[in-house]
């Protein structure tokens, strides 16, 4: 056989062959679902919760997640995948409206909070059963606080269900109502209680077990029931979760119909963002549950098989602060900080310069095509009740300027530009610290860009995120930072940022004392507005301390991420929430064409 | 051949036992810890992450948690994953198969298209076959993963003819395994190409021909001599496959071990990272093994130094 | 191979070069300044024909105009002509400082991006232009030293064998073994967070080598192993010749195939694996540029269909290694 007819044969056998499997592989799709009729089978709750909304039951919704969730214990959720997933099956006390931003009835179809703000009645929905048919009663709630408060568990709601320190005191008052008791005056009650799970107690009967070691990811489905609209169904790690609705369910739609209108629900855990895109696009998948990215959002608002919605700016606020840790850090024996350049930071006009300096429109436009509000405060405007519409500051490079000539800096001209020196004449530079997502990159030039204008030298130091996060925390080994932080909507969850011994207290925590003398006053006013009871009073405490931020400028607000949800336009009473789950607050409301 | 191989995996013990305290040192060398990213959590209470970080025993010292690793592991027990509550042996597990699987049908098809390819290029040298195979193989080699991947993604939504990633039968395997191949088949083609008019111009191949050999067989003489490499090539794109492609994985959502390496170093899930790494450590080793019995089989004096 | 392309390759090669250092010189503009009302402009097509079909000397293109609804850009009528050697912003070269640029718009206020400006709106060949710095200098030098070390250790772990030889083969495994972004991790953390611009270029050097050299010594070692077996080399070495003449005269110019593949295989490798570097806060940081760091940012769905001119630094990617590829080939005919 000839040399050339060998390689043309093994080339041709070798092309045939791809070409056969590519033909396989083509030829294997997968079945097509028929959906079925839903029959109701289970007599609804006589307290049932009357939903005002109408649709379709049956279905199903594919979803997607960009991640895998960490567990299926309400009471060890830490993050925000965990949590949207787990709340499918599991209830809480009372719930959380994601639009109207209010604590609104849930299992609790009422109650009555004394006029000490120490105590509140509870009434439970009469005739409700969790998904395996076992009925509820107020001795469920009281199981539920005494397996979180249980003497050795370590789940994460124990140290969150503290007032003054202590936990709150539970006792069942009759079949369906309960009496909690707080240890002092606590502002926020019922919203406190809306993380608080309803756990069925005849699911957690092992002796000896811990409710954390209860619903892990591998636990059999049928192992779990709650009181949320959804039962998981089936886990595959890293592919998918599958969830059909609980038939017995308490609410129901405005012509009685038994809520979720979904007879499945899917999450599929697609990690990759173009992926995700271009399957909802083919149809493969009917929503994405995480907040697309703005050139996604824009190009995909020209579709016509989607719909993409802005839910308005988040509560994830993209900020930057200098670090004003003082003192000595204790496992090198030298300051957290250069004093020269503590001074400087230390130095209100020179934060105050660089808060006017920069332009939070450009980073809206530019890095977010618009899709992002400028920020001046740590409420965005989608928190109507906390939010303080008075404060702003103006993009304003003159009075920048003006304020650090008027702190004793001045410039000296160098090359084509200036330098800005301090009235010892040390040149102004310090280094910005950032996570390395091309995103951060963008924003750090930006103001990079800005400051220059001052004659500030900025180096830009982009690093991987944890190694950021531990820098901000621990070893405090940086100048300036650039990062978003998570604002709960309600202002007694601000406690650990605010508070001058917070953990949290960025830019300079865990104080022994306060350092300055605002910050004592911040303080006074949070503790205050922590155990006021009469809203109108908390508003003007709160309204304080957002103004004793803007005047003191321990950070600076830069923007508001929006929220944009996209979802095939099958998917109807899609109305996303801008505060987490987003697409899901109102899961039981949607329904697919 | 066998005591070979045996005695090599008995070399790799110390390998295993140096690797798994470089792993633990560099964990400790590196800042943040698993619960680094729960300090930042306004929602989350100190008291919590210390609770938890002595309950995971995050606490102590790296050579304390690497002698309870140890102890653990020469007990069966690999550890526990922080992120998900669950044993690390099973989530390794449970991804090493995938990984197994897109791997075979990457290196299948890198054997299907390199080989010819290269042999064909070689005997044109300078021709379009040989052309074919150098735009070929630079394009493979010049577009990154996260492109070619994106491409091929791209395409299976233009066209729908494959699923948009996820896992499943052949069809969800198809553009994965292409993606993967896609650099490979460039080096070994390039490699092969210029060994193999190497070997046709050493003297025993001009004598056999001169003799009259036929085309066939003195092909496969040629060839034979220029696999050395060729082989060499094959173990480390073997091990580096085993030890699973991040990218691919992640853009073609195939639930394989490199996302989980990668995603479990960044998230500092300390105990999945180490077996991962570890896992890498055994299949790369088994790898390079292969392919040192592989090259003692084709070339008979690499054989008798062994 | 055509002598025409093989000088066609070796012109780029020079001039990728030279257009590397003289980067403030050709590039229009300094590639970190923003102009920010130009974001994610789209490349200008200059022209000699203008709309009606009349022909101008002096090529133009035509102005830009943003809509800021759409947020979408249209060619005005209004037409800048391009000129050579025109003054515009200051930047220091060879230790001087200097205004004139090889070329740029005509017409003062006025500015041109032969292709395109990004989110932040800087000129994409501006960056391109200076990104070559990073990635045509460092990748290089990290190729000479991982191929130094890898044939270094893995042609004595061939040549001697036994002992040395699984030892050092044991380490390549090691390395091998090690997620490059986890030894990369490691290392940043061993280091203070602020480095100068040297120290930096020679840990990312080091580290390419660390990463690299483990592959090309077990192949070398491989290869080394059957070289000194063949009958010319234990001629050799019945004649006296030493180590070093038998391993650098009889075995090592047979591994050079191998090199040649595996050297010009390691840019693209190089320059891409800088992205990771980054990434870890190593290698080049905001607002610098590096072809890698431009090519990642193209790298969505949306960009590449919206902004499909980002997607560009691949271009020059792709024909630098083509180039390198064809000098590669050709050398190795020669010898």
């Amino acid at each position: 056989m000839g040399l050339d007819a060998v390689c043309r044969r093994l080339a041709r056998g070798a092309g045939w062959l791809v070409i056969g499997l590519v033909a396989a592989a083509v030829a294997c799709g997968t079945p097509v679902e028929v959906p079925t009729e839903r029959v109701d089978a289970h007599p609804l709750p006589s307290g049932a919760l009357r939903v005002d909304t109408e649709g379709r039951p049956g279905g199903t919704l594919r979803s997607a997640l960009q991640g895998s969730p960490s567990t299926f214990n309400f009471t060890l959720v830490q993050d925000l995948r965990s949590l949207l997933l787990t709340k499918l099956f599991t209830a809480t006390l009372m719930e959380y409206d994601g639009l109207a931003k209010t604590v609104v009835p849930g299992v609790v179809s009422r109650w009555e909070i004394a006029e000490d703000a120490r105590s509140i009645v509870l009434h439970l929905r009469r005739g409700l059963h969790f998904s395996d048919g076992e009925p509820l009663t107020a001795a469920d709630v009281v199981f539920s606080f005494e397996k979180i408060y249980e003497e050795g568990s370590v789940n994460g709601l124990k140290n969150n269900l503290l007032v003054d320190g202590k936990p709150l005191e539970v006792e069942q008052l009759d079949e369906h109502s309960v009496v909690v008791r707080y240890a002092a005056p606590f502002a926020a009650m019922d919203y406190l209680l809306t993380t608080v799970p309803v756990l069925p107690r005849h699911r957690f009967q092992d002796p000896g077990r811990k409710i954390e070691d209860y619903w892990g990811l591998d636990t059999p489905p049928q192992e779990m029931a709650g009181l949320g609209p959804f039962v998981l169904a089936e886990h595959a790690p890293g592919l998918r979760s599958t969830f059909r609705h609980n038939p017995h369910y308490w609410k129901v739609d405005a012509d009685g119909v038994r809520l979720p209108y979904l007879d499945r629900l899917e999450v599929h855990y697609v990690e990759d963002r173009n992926a995700q895109l271009l399957r909802l696009q083919s149809g493969e998948l009917d929503l994405l549950l995480d907040s697309l990215r703005p050139e996604d959002f824009v190009r995909l608002r020209e579709a016509d098989n989607v719909q993409a919605i802005n839910a308005g700016p988040g509560s994830r606020l993209t900020l930057c602060w200098f670090n004003l840790s003082r003192g000595i850090n204790p496992d090198t024996g030298k300051p957290y900080l250069d004093p020269v350049k503590l001074k400087w930071f230390s130095m209100l006009p020179f934060r105050q310069a660089v808060d006017a300096a920069v332009s939070r429109q450009t980073i809206a436009e530019n890095v977010f095509l618009g899709q992002a509000q400028p920020a001046f405060s740590l409420v965005p405007v989608s928190i109507p009740a906390w939010h303080a519409p008075e404060i702003r500051s103006e993009y304003d490079p003159e009075r920048a300027r003006r304020l650090l000539r008027e702190a004793g800096f001045s410039w000296r001209r160098k090359g084509s530009g200036e330098v800005l020196i301090d009235a010892q004449g040390v040149p102004v530079e310090f280094s910005l610290l950032t996570p390395s997502e091309s995103l951060w990159g963008s924003i750090a030039a930006i103001l990079q860009h800005d400051l220059e204008e001052l004659g500030m030298q900025v180096r830009i130091r982009q690093e991987e995120f944890r190694s950021v996060v531990s820098a901000i925390g621990n070893s405090r080994d940086y100048e300036m930072a650039l990062l978003s932080l998570d604002f709960p909507s309600e202002p007694v969850d601000h406690g650990s940022v605010l508070l001058s011994d917070g953990a949290t207290h960025f830019w300079h925590p865990n104080q022994s004392r306060p350092a300055t003398e605002w910050e004592a006053e911040i303080d006074r006013l949070m503790r205050l507005q922590t155990s006021t009871l009469d809203l109108e009073q908390r508003r003007r405490l709160y309204n304080s301390v957002l103004h004793l931020l803007a005047d003191n400028v321990p950070f600076i607000p830069l923007i508001n991420r929006d929220l944009l949800i996209a979802g095939s336009s099958r998917v109807r009473n899609l109305r996303p929430s801008n505060i987490s789950p987003y697409a899901l607050w109102n899961v039981w409301e949607l329904w697919v064409e | 051949m066998i005591s070979f191989a045996v005695r090599r995996l008995l070399q790799s013990v110390p390998l295993f036992a140096m690797l798994s305290v470089l792993v633990f040192a560099l964990f400790d060398l590196i800042p943040g810890d698993y619960l680094t990213e729960m300090e930042l959590n306004p929602t989350v209470s100190p008291e919590r992450v210390a609770e938890l970080r002595t309950l995971y025993g995050l606490d102590e010292p790296f050579y304390v948690q690497y002698f309870r690793w140890l102890s653990g592991v020469l007990q069966g027990e690999l550890g526990y994953s922080f992120a998900q509550h669950r044993p690390a042996s099973e989530l390794i597990l449970e991804r090493l198969g995938n990984t197994l699987l897109l791997t075979a049908s990457a290196m299948l098809l890198t054997l299907l298209l390199a080989l010819p390819l290269g042999i064909w290029s070689a005997l044109r040298p300078g021709r379009w076959p040989d052309r074919l195979g150098l735009g070929f193989s630079i394009l493979g080699l010049s577009l990154p993963t996260l492109l070619s991947s994106l491409l091929l993604l791209y395409f299976a939504y233009w066209s729908g003819w494959f699923p948009i990633g996820g896992f499943g039968g052949l069809h969800h395997m198809a553009l994965p395994s292409v993606t993967l191949a896609l650099p490979m088949v460039a080096i070994v083609v390039r490699t092969l190409r210029l060994e193999l008019i190497d070997a046709l111009e050493q003297p025993f191949v001009l004598a056999a021909a001169a003799r009259g050999l036929p085309r066939g067989r003195l092909l496969y003489h040629a060839v034979r001599n220029a696999l050395n490499p060729v082989i060499s090539i094959f173990g480390l794109i073997l091990g580096g496959l085993l030890s699973g492609s991040v990218v691919v994985e992640k853009v073609f959502n195939w639930p394989g071990l490199g996302a989980l390496t990668i995603g479990s170093i960044l998230s500092r899930d300390l105990f999945v990272a180490i077996n991962c790494v570890m896992t890498a450590s055994v299949l790369i080793v088994s790898a390079n093994l292969l392919a040192d019995l592989a090259l003692a089989w084709n070339d008979p004096r690499v054989r008798d130094r062994q | 191979m055509n002598n025409l392309v093989l000088r066609l390759a070796l012109a780029f090669i020079v001039l990728a070069y030279l257009a590397t250092w003289a980067a403030p010189f050709l590039a229009p503009y300094p590639h970190k300044t923003q102009y920010r009302e130009t974001f994610f402009a789209p490349p200008q097509r200059p022209r000699f024909f203008d709309r009606e079909g009349r022909f101008h000397l002096r090529p133009f293109v035509y102005a830009l105009e943003r809509d800021p609804a759409t947020r979408s850009y249209r060619e005005t009528d209004e037409r800048i002509p391009l000129a050579l050697l025109v003054s515009g912003e200051r930047y220091t070269w060879m230790g001087r400082s200097w205004n004139v640029h090889l070329f740029g718009a005509a017409l003062p206020e006025r500015r041109v991006f032969l292709l395109g400006t990004d989110d932040l709106g800087r000129d994409l060949l501006s960056r391109i232009l200076y990104g070559a710095q990073f990635s045509l200098t460092i990748g290089l030098v990290g190729i000479v030293f991982t191929l130094a070390i890898g044939v270094g250790l893995g042609a004595l772990a061939g040549y001697v064998g036994g002992r040395i030889d699984a030892l050092l083969m044991r380490l390549a495994d090691l390395f091998l073994s090690l997620p490059g972004l986890f030894l990369v991790l490691g290392i940043r953390a061993v280091f203070p967070r602020e480095m100068s611009l040297r120290e930096l270029y020679w840990l990312i050097v080091v580290i390419f080598s660390l990463i690299g050299w483990a592959g090309v010594a077990r192949v070398i070692r491989g290869q080394v192993a059957s070289l000194i077996a063949r009958p010319y080399v234990l001629a050799a070495r019945a004649a006296g010749a030493s180590h070093a003449r038998i391993l650098l005269r009889h075995v090592l110019p047979f591994t050079s195939n191998y090199l040649i593949v595996q050297g010009t295989l390691l840019i693209p490798a190089f320059i891409l694996g800088e992205i990771t570097l980054s990434f870890l806060g190593v290698g080049v940081q905001a607002p610098d540029s590096s072809w890698g760091v431009l090519l990642n940012d193209a790298i969505s769905v949306h960009r590449l269909t919206t902004y499909p001119w980002l997607l560009s630094p691949a271009l020059f990617i792709f024909l630098t290694v083509l180039a390198f590829n064809l000098v590669g080939d050709e050398l190795k005919r020669r010898t």
